[in-house]
This record gives C-alpha cells, structure tokens and sequence, in this order.
C-alpha cells in the first residue's frame, strides 16, 4: 500500500466501539507526538480519571462577529507589559465586560443544568458551544494555543483545563465548569463546580467544595483600591492549610479584558511578587484550586489536561471581578435562576450568592 | 481558563556526561566538587566512588554508603543497581538542586540512560533530560574516530560524538592550536547540529554543562553551516551515517506522520540522534521534532515569523541510513497549499469504517492514530485475505458532503457530511483518492 492509501484509513476512519456509537472524528490535538507515543508504554493516570474519544472542535458559524485573533491562528496577541503594569478600563470597556460576563454567566448556568449522571463532557461542551454561539459569542478557550475544545471540564482529580470527551459522568464525580465568553471584543471567564449526584458525592468531597467555595469568597472580599494583589494568595493559603488542604501554585488568575490572559498576575499562594496594587477600573480573576493531597500536579499526554500528582480531588470557583470604590463586583456573578449550590447556603463567609464586596 | 504561572520548568534538569578514560571527565567533576565559587548545586551520580575522587579535605558529610555532601553543597552519589530506582529515593534529597549529572563511566552508549527520562513516567515527572555532554582528548580523538573497528563492532568514539549535544574538546594545551579547528571540523562532519568548546585541564564554566535544552522542543534550532540549500551533506565516516538536509514547500501532515512511524520502525536502534524543523502546509507555526534512537517527540512550536523563509530542515545521525531514501521520503510529503475545493462546495468524501468485534483497548488514553495504524497494519498484512484479526467488515462508502473549512489542523478540507448526524470528517490530502467533486 502506498503512504497515500494507508492515510485514509488513519483518518477517514469511522470506528464504532461495541458500546455506544461514540461520534469520534480524528484526533484534534497540539501536535502529533501523541502518535509516537503509543510507541513506547502509557502514561501512568494519577487517579481514575483517564482520556477518552475527542470530537472534532466545533466549527463557529458566520454571525459570531467578533471573533479573538488566536482563532485561525492559535496564537493569542500578546502585549507585553512589565507585572505591575496594569490595564484601567474605561466606562465604555467596563459596559462590554459586563456583557460578556454576563453572556458566559448565562452559558455556565446553562451548562451546569445539564449536569448529571451518564451525560458525557463533550456533550456539556456542545451546550456550551451552542449557548455560546447562540448569544452570538464566541468560546474563548476554542483553539487558543490549539485548545480544541470550547470550555474545560475538570473532573475529580483534574486541576483544570480538563479536555471534554466521551466519558460519561459518575454519580460520584464533582466536576469544574470553565467556562469564557468572548463578545464585543472582550472575554469573561467564570468556573463553578457541580455535584454530579448529590447523594452519591461523598462528605469528604462536600467539604472540599465548601473550604475551596470559602476561601474564594474571603479573597474577592479582600479586593479594594490601594491594596497589593500579592496580598490574596495569603488569604487563601492560610485559610485551606489550616484546614488541611493544599492550594495549587502552578497555575494562576490573571488580568483579563480584550485579551484573555495578562496582568495582573494572580497567585494563590503566599507570596511577595511585585504584581502591582489594586485600582479601580481593573478587571482580573481569582481562581484557587484546592487540594485534599499534594498540590503538585502532571500534565498529561495532551499537553492540556493537569492532574494532582497523587490522584486526591481538587475544587475551583472563578470570578471574572471589577475593581469599584467600595471594592469589588463580579461581572460573572450569579443572576436570577443561577443554580443555588449547597456551599452557598451553608458558607460561614457569605452565606447565598456573593455579589460583590462592600468595602469592608 | 486558568493562566499558568511558572514558565519555568519545576523538574530537575539532567546532564549525562560520557568520555573515555581519560578524556579528563573524572577531573571535571572533582573542579565541580571543589570549587566553592560557583554557587551551583549539582548532584552527581556514577557507578562506583572509586571514579570520583572525594578528597577527605572536601568532604562534608559521608551520608551513608550511597551518599557523600561536599563543602559547597553539591553532592555526589553512586547508584549501583537500577539507575530508575537510584533516582526516585534521591528526589526528595535533590529537588532544589540546579542540575543532575549522570556519568556514565564505561558506557558507550548512552541512549538507554537518556531514554529513561522520557519512558518512565514518574521520572519523567520529576526529571527533564537537558543534554548529553561528551569529554574528548583532543590529543587521541581524531585517532578514536579513525580507528578501524572489526565488523559489526561499534566505534565507541564516533558514537559518543554521534549521540552528544555539546562536545568538550579538553586538553588543548597538549596539542597544536592549529589542529583544533580540524578536530572540530571532523567532530562537526559526524554530528552537524553539536556545540563544541574548548577547554584545558577539564576547566570549564560550570555553566556550560547546564541549560543545554536540547530535549526541549521550543529550543530546537537548525542553525548550522553544514546546510546546503538542496544539496544532501553526507560525511563518509564508516561508522555513521550523518545527513543533513534543507529543502523548501510545505509538507502534508498526515503523509508526514506516516512517514515518521515508518521511520522509527524502519531504523530503529540504528537513530542515534535525530531532529528537524519542518513547515507543514496549513499551519501557521513551525513542526519540530527531536529524538535519540527510538524515542522520538514531536510538537507544534512557535509561528513562523513574518521574516522567516518558510522551509524544512532536518539532521539525522544513525548507523546504516539509506540517505536517498530518508531524503526521498520527506520530500514526497511535499503538498501544495492552493486546493481544488472551497468552503461551501459540495464533495464526495471517502468514509472508510471498520467495526471490529475484539475488545479496543478499553478507555487508555488513545492515540488514535496509533490504534489505526496497529489495525491497518494487519491490513497491509492481510490484504489478499481482507480479514483482521477477528471478524471485522471493511467499508469504505463515497459519502456526500460539503466543505466546510479548509486547512483545518493541517487537514485540507474539513467536510460535513450530508447524513442526518451532519458528522464532521477530514480529508487528509487533496485527491481525487479522498475527496472528489460530487455530481
């Protein structure tokens, strides 16, 4: 057979697997080094979450307007700024975040709706991507540095970037949603996670949602002109250590506005980087992943997906915020018909949604 | 979508220094151990103590057997058995350090150590291979790479030079300055890409042992005055085979991978050290890939900057390479970037499907690709009979559809089929074997 013949049965290749007709197109990816690798022996999964079949990214139609410059490229524009050089918004850029934020709130609220047992994540992810489109957005995280997918679902032990696949969902399983939402030139990013079936999740599993809900809450109360971002790691890590748990230090919040990710940089550990002070008109997001174990994490084969490095679960909320006079607000913030979560009821810092802080 | 906050690698970076007895290597390590100015802290692991010489008058602490601290930090420990197992109790110890060094005493071949680092999952969480290091003599070297071994045995020299990223030439104070640039020029005949340096009494800036990056892809450069534009280098060394090759287009990026498994499974153990830059037609950042012996990695980088001429590079350094056929090979998967196809014409796409009623391999991480290839390699075995292992039908149906991207990931059409699911597919190359205008 020539090279040319075996091509197609590499990748016009419709193969369907004895349990479900799993739609499952070629591999969409980074590169192809995975090839290769099924030359030498697998990865070793750190917990029990494991890769299953991608579809193919999901293509954009013609009335999303505004689309972000990495869309055909991968590559975002990246403006080069020193950490403490930070971006104010004006009120006219300040109007436009509002509604993307708004639009990916809607989106996430949509997604985290359809959770629940045997519902696979790229199945959320096609609700996310048609919300998204359907508000005439367009989904951030789709083909940026080559993301193939339109949201992240990180389940369990996933830290974040989870690549959503065929796995179905367990009753046990507590799940992130990220979800952000590029719209009139602006992106908003939120995540929340959901309790795939409350009576399945165990105690252990509750309370982690709850302590990493918590400690979020304190950090963007924490938020008001004047203060150093430096300062919210700490927040954050003494609340979870004293608790027992670890807070993930790889990765981290950021500045957010026409471009997806630049300053300021925001850590989630103690720390005393010179990540500039607080002022209003910033907008960034505060995102903490908690851990039961180690906060080490190993990225997988997909270059994406980054696991707790011994297999323990992980928890992680997201605001995208807005820096005011009397502190903060979330421009992704919880409308009416957002789901109530347990957490938000029983939370000792803010007990129902949090929407905002009042300059304490 | 969460940023990521350290761009630094948090692995330790690992150096595998090889060199014959007596190219300097032992000595290099003793000014490492010695020197209280570098501020570096390394750990440095051999095969027996014997080798290093740890002087009592460095000597800080005698850990226990395995391990020994010196007074500037650095530590130096054997590991007699299972260099995996050595590794994994030293982490804890090391995690800090700036650099591991692994000697290789008595090793030629230091593709099994490097391989490690890239087979074992939780050393490969742990530790990045940074770069293989050879110390040669500058007075013996040329006569090594000479010498005239009996068929089928390996000369030693030539493959320590063949497999290293950086080469030290030590002991140039014994010879005539004049000849270095022969001994440089011959060691560059044998592996093109290499850095040599210079050095005397195995004094060397501790600093040039580390942060080579060859194993990091977005460090991959073929910059090299062995590159002729178009024209095959090929050093007749009887020993290796060590081809260097530029030539200009696109590549398809699925003849492209083909033709890298073919590759691995073709050669095998005679790659020793192997890279390239490639421009894949479609995508709008450079392909590069690097490897030593079976172990190839491979990844889209960096964009191809508006300056830069769009081409494909490449060296291969191995025993036994039919250089005309490498090089025919990668040129084959040349494609042209013009399409027959726009976005919005209907087509007929081949949809070939396979159902196969043994078990696939449960819910592994799958590249699929690798699956396929596994399949239709019993394919190409079977084609006469037609029958894979197992009973399993082969289809293959022209399907209507409509293009609805082109260049999608390096595929030239991304099609939609007209069937009720509206399934997307790919069309992996621009024939009418493929794709063909529908009627």
């Amino acid at each position: 057979m020539t090279r040319q013949d075996r091509c197609s049965l590499v990748l016009l290749h419709n193969k369907k697997k004895p349990s479900k007709g799993a739609k499952k197109g070629p591999q969409a990816g980074k590169g192809f080094g995975a090839v290769l690798k099924s030359l030498t022996p697998t990865f070793k999964y750190t917990g029990t979450i494991t890769p299953h079949s991608q579809s193919p990214p999901r293509p954009i139609p013609s009335t999303v307007l505004s689309l972000p410059s990495y869309h055909k490229t991968s590559i975002p524009h990246q403006p080069s700024q020193l950490p403490w050089q930070i971006e104010k918004k004006s009120e006219e850029d300040i109007a436009k975040m509002k509604k993307a934020g708004r639009i990916a709130r809607e989106v996430l609220d949509a997604a985290g709706r359809a959770v629940r047992p045997g519902i696979t994540t790229d199945e959320i992810d096609a609700i996310v991507h048609s919300e998204t489109i359907s508000r005439n957005a367009y989904p951030s995280p789709l083909n940026y540095h080559g993301y193939p997918k339109s949201c992240c679902t990180s389940i369990n032990e996933i830290i974040c970037h989870g690549i959503p696949d065929s796995r179905p969902l367990q009753p046990e399983d507590i799940l992130n949603i990220d979800v952000t939402c590029y719209y009139d030139g602006f992106h908003g990013d939120c995540s929340e996670m959901f309790i795939v079936d409350k009576d399945k999740v165990d105690e252990k599993g509750k309370e982690l949602c709850q302590v990493t809900y918590d400690c979020w809450v304190l950090a963007m109360e924490y938020v008001k002109p004047g203060r150093k971002y430096q300062d919210i790691g700490a927040i954050i890590e003494d609340y979870v250590t004293s608790r027992g748990y670890t807070t993930v230090r790889s990765f981290c919040g950021h500045g957010i506005g026409s471009t997806f990710h630049t300053t300021p940089n925001i850590l989630h550990y103690r720390n005393s980087e010179p990540n500039g002070v607080m002022e209003i008109g910033h907008t960034f997001t505060i995102e903490p992943m908690i851990c039961e174990g180690t906060n080490k994490h190993v990225t997988w084969p997909d270059d994406w997906t980054a696991a707790t490095q011994d297999g323990k679960r992980t928890a992680q909320f997201e605001h995208t915020l807005l820096v005011t006079e009397g502190g903060c607000v979330p421009l992704t913030g919880k409308i009416e018909g957002s789901m109530k979560q347990e957490w938000e009821e029983k939370s000792e810092i803010h007990k129902g949604f949090w929407e905002g802080s009042v300059g304490k | 979508m969460s940023g990521v906050a350290a761009a630094k690698d948090p692995r330790i970076p690992v150096t595998i220094l090889t060199g014959f007895l007596g190219s300097g290597k032992t000595t290099l390590l003793n000014h490492i151990l010695e020197d209280p100015n570098h501020g570096l802290r390394f750990a440095i692991i051999e095969n027996e103590f014997g080798d290093v010489g740890v002087d009592n008058k460095i000597l800080s602490e005698k850990i226990d057997e395995e391990l020994i601290e010196v007074m500037n930090g650095c530590l130096c420990c054997t590991v007699r058995g299972d260099l995996v197992e050595g590794l994994k109790r030293l982490y804890h110890k090391i995690e800090d350090f700036d650099a591991v060094i692994i000697e290789t005493t008595g090793l030629a071949d230091p593709a099994p150590v490097a391989q490690t680092f890239f087979i074992n999952d939780e050393i490969n969480a742990k530790f990045v291979l940074d770069g293989i290091i050879t110390v040669v003599d500058s007075k013996t070297i040329v006569s090594r790479l000479d010498e005239q071994k009996p068929d089928g045995v390996v000369n030693e020299a030539v493959q320590q030079v063949a497999f290293a990223d950086r080469i030290l030439i030590n002991k140039i104070d014994l010879v005539e300055p004049k000849i270095l640039p022969d001994i440089e020029a011959r060691i560059r005949g044998i592996n093109p890409t290499s850095k040599t340096v210079r050095c005397c009494q195995s004094q060397v800036e501790p600093l040039s042992l580390i942060n080579i990056k060859a194993f990091t892809l977005n460090h991959v450069t073929m910059h090299t005055p062995e590159f002729l534009e178009g024209e095959l280098k090929i050093r007749h060394d009887p020993s290796v085979d060590s081809l260097a090759f530029k030539f200009p287009g696109c590549l398809n990026i699925n003849m492209l991978k083909e033709l890298i498994s073919d590759l691995i499974r073709t050669y095998g153990a005679n790659l020793y050290r192997y890279k390239g830059v490639l421009n894949v037609a479609g995508m709008p950042v450079k392909f590069v890939f690097q490897g030593v012996g079976m172990l190839f990695s491979g990844t889209f980088t960096t964009a191809w900057l508006p300056e830069e001429v769009r081409q494909n590079s490449f060296v291969f350094i191995g025993k036994d390479l039919n250089k005309k056929t490498l090089t025919d090979s990668f040129i084959a998967c040349q494609c042209s970037e013009t399409l027959r196809f726009a976005v919005g014409d209907s087509v007929l796409a081949r949809v070939g499907c396979t159902e196969h009623h043994h078990t696939v391999e449960g819910d592994n991480y799958d590249s699929h690709e690798g699956h396929d290839h596994d399949d239709h390699d019993k394919h190409d075995e079977n084609t006469e009979a037609e029958q894979p292992q197992g009973p399993a039908e082969h289809h293959d149906h022209w399907h209507r559809g409509k293009v609805v991207m082109t260049w999608d990931q390096g595929n030239p059409y991304r099609i939609e089929l007209d069937n009720e699911e509206k399934k997307n597919v790919w069309g992996p190359l621009d024939t009418d074997d493929f794709v063909k205008k529908a009627q």
